[in-house]
């Protein structure tokens, strides 16, 4: 019994004399250092109050008004270039329905209309893949950005779960992100873009030249890898809070432990030390909120144009497939559509990484505070 | 243009071309086809001003490369149909294939800088 | 234009065939011979002029050099 009361005592000064330096450490790095991370024109669209360390004015901040004030103000900047890009290829389609329709009655000799249809085909071919080609280097290097943003978060959000006395899950939240992250630059660096430019090169050759079939290899290659990578994503977000929850009680119960040790054994004061201590737990899970919420705030804003910018386009695409399916031209029909299945692969990326790393960034939100109330 | 009066014109023309073939085969087919091509030279004509607008409309644009490049390809199309429909109508298959075969050369000139801009857009997204 | 083009042709075509079976009835072979290689030339011609001015059209309509 004594032995017992004495290691309780020991571990409850141990985690005592640690736990101070936990809440110096979050209050060294303030929130404004975070700011600093952030890359300058996503800072401009913040809320205002967002970095302000007063708990009054932020909650006014995150407003339904400005998320739908974000997303107009997306769509209306996207919607001016893609609707330039509509009419050009509706243009485009015209064009060649109306000159498939002249060079069909030249004469009988169904060769030369062959011809004919084989230069109207490049034609729209080089038109849209030249558009389809910028949009994948728009993705990559939004991977790339997203990817260093989550590097530069991942201390602050080890610092938050710290903070609280959440040890355990700190660490496996730190290791869980690191690997994310590192998944994610590597898939995108060595497997996801050279295999999806070698599909896209297939579907480009496949509808230049409909006489080689590598079309099917194409999009035997965009579906495989659009399950290589849910698989990977659902992995990573199943294991980030299989590992979280457990963590995350597992310091709880510590922290039950250590508080019925401190009211207990410690006299006198030990049951203010353990008011003060839910008093801090309380500011200690605001920072974690916040800290969050502008993460998944700078990963929605980083987000939105490139999404809104691929959506457009694929309608584009789909719009301009059966206007030309209508005017009887087959073979742009083709081409179209094909273009428009690679743009619904880069749409399904840049969503899967995007609410990836939202998830994971709501696990820290909704962690609560292992010693809170 | 008044189509009725080339329809009529058109009947009229096969009417003389029958009779004529009755009593000098050759000069009936002289006698069709500069008629035939009297005829695509009055719808020729008449699309011209349509033509003009439409490149006029392009010029501006993004498309007037391709555009371009689509109007010489179906004026090489026309061409060499006619030509060879004229040879072929005088009784020269070899000479109707011969124009044909320089047609198809003329559209493979043309299409070439189409093949090598895909090439190169192919080759960048593997850069 | 395009319809006195026509019936020019046609009507060329027609005297020429009818002149010469004429020819030929009456006994003047060579002459009927000349007379329709006279045609064929005059048909020619206007073919040809025809033809001329059917491809500088296409030229500039579609713009071949």
């Amino acid at each position: 019994m004594k032995r017992r009361m004495i290691t309780v005592l020991l571990i409850s000064m141990i985690l005592f004399i640690n736990m101070p330096e936990h809440i110096m450490a979050l209050e060294q790095t303030d929130l404004s250092e975070i700011e600093d991370h952030i890359p300058d024109d996503i800072r401009d669209k913040l809320p205002e109050n967002v970095f302000n360390n007063t708990p009054g004015d932020k909650s006014s901040s995150f407003s339904f008004s400005y998320f739908a004030k974000l997303i107009a103000d997306t769509f209306k900047a996207a919607l001016g270039d893609s609707s330039k890009a509509l009419i050009s290829l509706i243009g485009m389609v015209l064009l060649s329905s109306l000159f498939y329709s002249l060079s069909g009655c030249a004469g009988n000799s169904g060769e030369l209309s062959r011809g004919f249809s084989s230069i109207s085909g490049l034609c729209v071919c080089v038109y849209i893949f030249t558009s389809v080609a910028s949009l994948f280097d728009i993705v990559y290097t939004y991977l790339n950005s997203l990817a260093s943003f989550a590097n530069a978060l991942t201390p602050f959000i080890t610092i938050a779960y710290a903070a609280g006395g959440n040890i355990n899950a700190a660490s496996v939240s730190s290791t869980g992100l690191l690997l994310c992250i590192t998944v994610i630059e590597n898939m995108n660096a060595y497997l996801l873009f050279p295999v999806l430019r070698l599909s896209a090169v297939m579907t480009i050759a496949s509808s230049a030249a409909p006489s080689l079939k590598t079309g099917v290899l194409g999009r035997f290659l965009r579906g495989f890898l659009m399950l290589l990578i849910g698989l990977t994503v659902a992995a990573i977000s199943a294991i980030m809070s299989f590992q979280q929850t457990l963590a995350a009680s597992a310091d709880s119960l510590t922290a039950r432990a250590v508080r019925f040790a401190a009211s207990s054994f410690i006299p006198i004061v030990g049951s203010a030390v353990s008011d003060a201590i839910r008093t801090v737990s309380g500011s200690i899970s605001y920072i974690r909120t916040s800290v969050g919420g502008i993460g998944i705030i700078v990963i929605v804003i980083m987000t939105l144009p490139l999404f809104a910018t691929l959506m457009l386009s694929r309608i584009n695409l789909a719009l301009c497939a059966s206007l030309s399916d209508m005017l009887g031209c087959e073979r742009e029909c083709k081409t179209l559509k094909e273009a428009g299945g690679l743009v619904n692969f880069l749409i399904a990326l840049v969503s899967l990484t995007a609410v990836m790393f939202i998830y994971a960034l709501t696990l820290l939100v909704r962690c609560t505070v292992s010693y809170g109330a | 243009m008044n189509i009725i009066r080339y329809c009529g014109l058109a009947l009229l023309s096969l009417s003389v071309i029958m009779i004529l073939s009755e009593l000098r085969p050759k000069l009936a087919k002289l006698v069709a086809t500069a008629i035939g091509v009297c005829m695509i030279t009055a719808a020729g004509t008449s699309i011209y001003p349509a033509f003009k607008l439409i490149s006029e409309y392009i010029s501006g644009t993004p498309l007037s490369a391709y555009a371009s490049t689509l109007l010489k390809a179906l004026g090489v199309a026309l061409a060499v149909e006619i030509t060879a429909d004229i040879c072929r109508d005088a009784g020269e298959g070899s000479l109707a294939s011969r124009i044909e075969i320089v047609g198809k050369v003329e559209l493979l000139i043309l299409a070439l800088p189409l093949i090598s801009e895909l090439i190169k857009i192919a080759r960048g997204m593997f850069s | 234009m395009d319809v006195a083009f026509i019936l020019k042709i046609a009507g060329i075509g027609l005297v020429v065939s009818v002149a010469c079976q004429i020819l030929s009835k009456s006994g003047r072979d060579e002459q009927a011979t000349f007379v329709s290689i006279a045609g064929i030339i005059v048909v020619l011609v206007m073919l040809v002029s025809e033809l001329k001015e059917l491809f500088s059209l296409i030229r500039s309509v579609f713009g071949l050099s």
